[in-house]
């Protein structure tokens, strides 16, 4: 990310903006611009088959949605059509009276808070200073991050298996918190936001006018990082509240709503594909509002690492 | 949250006056709060991740069983990975998944940034927002929504078949089938993600190229290939190299559409559904991080190349 906004003026935003700092915009001449007279077909064209592609690619969100509406009997019947012509809340109501519907959400709101607010205040403290302090073993220890990128997850799910029933954690919800606190991506994103939005300028300011490193931290470096921030913790939530694997081997008899959901799929004796389809389809509002809200900031700081790494 | 603001003025008056050139004790308290600082997060990360990574490679070196522990078998369990058909089976599945996928992911999140960059497509946030959408669901979710896509009867495409008088297709319990969904679901669910990254990469490339580009009359495909991929190398490293660890883990998408059991004839077995199936149903530890590891290194080999490779000479 290129920036070479002044940071005050991101730091005088309204504190509900998410708008990234701004960065000069370039616009790249059009693949087809150059094509003169023959340019309206072409653009008819490009337009025409960009929103076939991105009809198709909405279409299965599309279905799980619609088909969640019609009524039990017809979900799996050859009466779907691309409109339903029935209309039911009946399979939401079955789902909110379920029984174990409620703890799975409260479970899986402790979890994503957790990870989600903790994480970001871990990562974002991390990753300041890995952008902007010196200390011995800086290089080191971010390339060892760095390094832990590259293994997957599941290397460390065998032997936490084992740290967990040894510290008594086995069921309880911080065996699936505690992996997901840190993730190295989390420090490598918000260090190179820190590089991108905090001029070094402004901290050697504070540090003349007397300010501590951490007076400095929350009252100067904070505010700007804000957007950055926002675009962190929303990847935590999106992460956390869709993690299927961590709770299913750490957790026996609670749930979370992955969890509960990949039950309800797998449930052995009755089909409850109704009750599994309305519990898709509920999962993924906490989300959609999310990213409708923030849209902008989780797409810039998810890119961050991209184009300066 | 209130937006305490930092007063410019004050900015710029302190500015001219002379740096602090680092004095001792002062760079010595700066490092106690560096050290504080990335304190909250190292301790957690040594001790849930560091520590479980570098105690699995000790422990692949063992038959550890269950939660009684093992003894050490050296490369045992390596040697034993060479010649366990199930483990190869998985390996060849992941890596015709990493081939079907990782290019498409790529090159075609690249070429879908570059298009959603023109001038004349209408409504291009609309239209980046709804490619970007199926990175939102749950990959439970995802699993459901394609179980529900193709039921071998009730499934669209077998609805719109037999609306057209043609036989139905079975598209879930067909072998020769599950490694095709499968890429088309990870492809589907990802190359939104990847447009975005493109996007910021191409948004920050100098114009000029472009420009001169157009002068010579190259047309839009040649424009793709011998400006755009060049031009976006690091990005596409990038996608490449996040796609291999993506495709290397897979464990969610071949688990919500095929269970543990792989699918049909253990068509969609992967190396993450075979070290779950390994480590969590039959609880041989030792042996489930053995292929941890095994993992590791392939993901660290192919990355190495991809930057190899890709690297200007």
């Amino acid at each position: 990310m290129k920036t070479d906004s002044s940071p005050t003026q991101a730091a005088h935003e309204s504190p509900s903006s998410v708008e990234h700092p701004p960065r000069p915009r370039v616009e790249i001449p059009s693949l087809t611009r150059s094509r003169g007279r023959r340019s309206p077909v072409l653009a008819l064209l490009t337009n025409g088959w960009l929103w076939l592609l991105a009809l198709l690619v909405i279409f299965p969100i599309y279905w799980l949605v619609s088909t969640s509406f019609l009524p039990k009997e017809q979900i799996l019947g050859a009466e779907q059509r691309l409109v339903p012509n029935h209309f039911t809340l009946e399979n939401y109501r079955l789902l909110l009276i379920n029984q174990e519907f409620w703890p799975a959400v409260r479970n899986s709101v402790i979890v994503s808070t957790v990870v989600t607010v903790v994480g970001a205040y871990f990562a974002t403290l991390a990753g300041y200073a890995f952008a902007k302090l010196q200390f011995a073993g800086r290089n080191l220890l971010f390339k060892v991050l760095l390094a832990t990128m590259m293994i997957p997850l599941m290397v460390a799910l065998t032997t936490n298996y084992v740290v967990m029933s040894k510290l008594g954690l086995l069921n309880s919800l911080w065996a699936v918190i505690l992996p997901q606190l840190t993730p190295a991506f989390g420090i490598f994103w918000m260090r190179q936001y820190v590089i991108g939005a905090v001029p070094d300028e402004i901290l050697e300011a504070a540090r003349i006018d007397g300010a501590g490193e951490l007076r400095t931290f929350s009252h100067i470096v904070l505010p700007i990082l804000r957007p950055g921030i926002a675009g962190l913790m929303i990847w935590l939530f999106l992460s956390s509240w869709t993690q299927l694997l961590l709770p299913l081997t750490y957790l026996q008899d609670k749930k979370t709503y992955p969890v509960f959901l990949n039950a309800l799929r797998t449930f052995p004796a009755i089909p409850v594909t109704h009750l599994l389809i309305a519990a898709s389809v509920l999962s993924m509002i906490p989300i959609v509002l999310l990213f409708v809200f923030a849209q902008k900031s989780f797409v810039e700081g998810m890119s961050a690492g991209a184009v300066k790494g | 949250m209130s937006a305490p603001s930092i007063p410019s003025g004050l900015v710029r008056r302190r500015r001219r006056t002379k740096p602090d050139g680092g004095n001792p004790p002062r760079l010595r308290q700066k490092q106690r709060t560096a050290y504080l600082f990335i304190a909250p997060f190292f301790i957690i990360f040594t001790v849930f991740q560091l520590a479980a990574m570098a105690a699995s490679l000790g422990m692949s070196l063992t038959n550890w069983k269950g939660a009684t522990g093992g003894q050490y078998v050296a490369l045992g369990n390596y040697g034993a990975l060479l010649t366990d058909p199930m483990f190869l089976k998985a390996m060849w599945h992941t890596l015709v998944l990493w081939l079907l996928t990782v290019p498409a992911l790529s090159f075609g999140g690249l070429f879908l940034a570059h298009v959603l960059n023109s001038r004349l497509v209408k409504a291009r946030s609309l239209l980046r927002t709804l490619f970007f959408l199926p990175v939102l669901p749950s990959l439970v979710v995802v699993g459901v929504l394609f179980l529900l896509l193709l039921d071998p009867v009730y499934g669209l495409p077998n609805v719109f078949l037999s609306t057209l008088g043609l036989p139905a297709i079975d598209l879930r319990n067909n072998p020769n089938v599950v490694l095709p969904v499968l890429s088309l679901v990870i492809i589907w669910r990802w190359i939104g993600y990847n447009m975005v990254i493109h996007l910021a990469g191409l948004q920050s490339l100098p114009t000029d190229v472009m420009e001169s580009a157009k002068v010579d009359g190259a047309n839009a495909w040649q424009t793709f290939w011998k400006v755009i991929v060049p031009m976006s190398k690091p990005t596409l490293v990038f996608t490449t190299i996040m796609s291999t660890i993506g495709a290397f883990n897979l464990f969610d998408e071949p688990y919500v559409l095929f269970g543990s059991d792989a699918g049909p004839n253990q068509a969609g077995l992967t190396l993450g559904t075979y070290m779950y199936k390994q480590g969590f149903e039959f609880f041989n530890l030792g042996y489930a991080s053995a292929i941890s590891y095994t993992v590791a290194a392939v993901v660290l080999v192919l990355s190495l190349v991809q930057m190899r490779v890709t690297r200007e000479d």
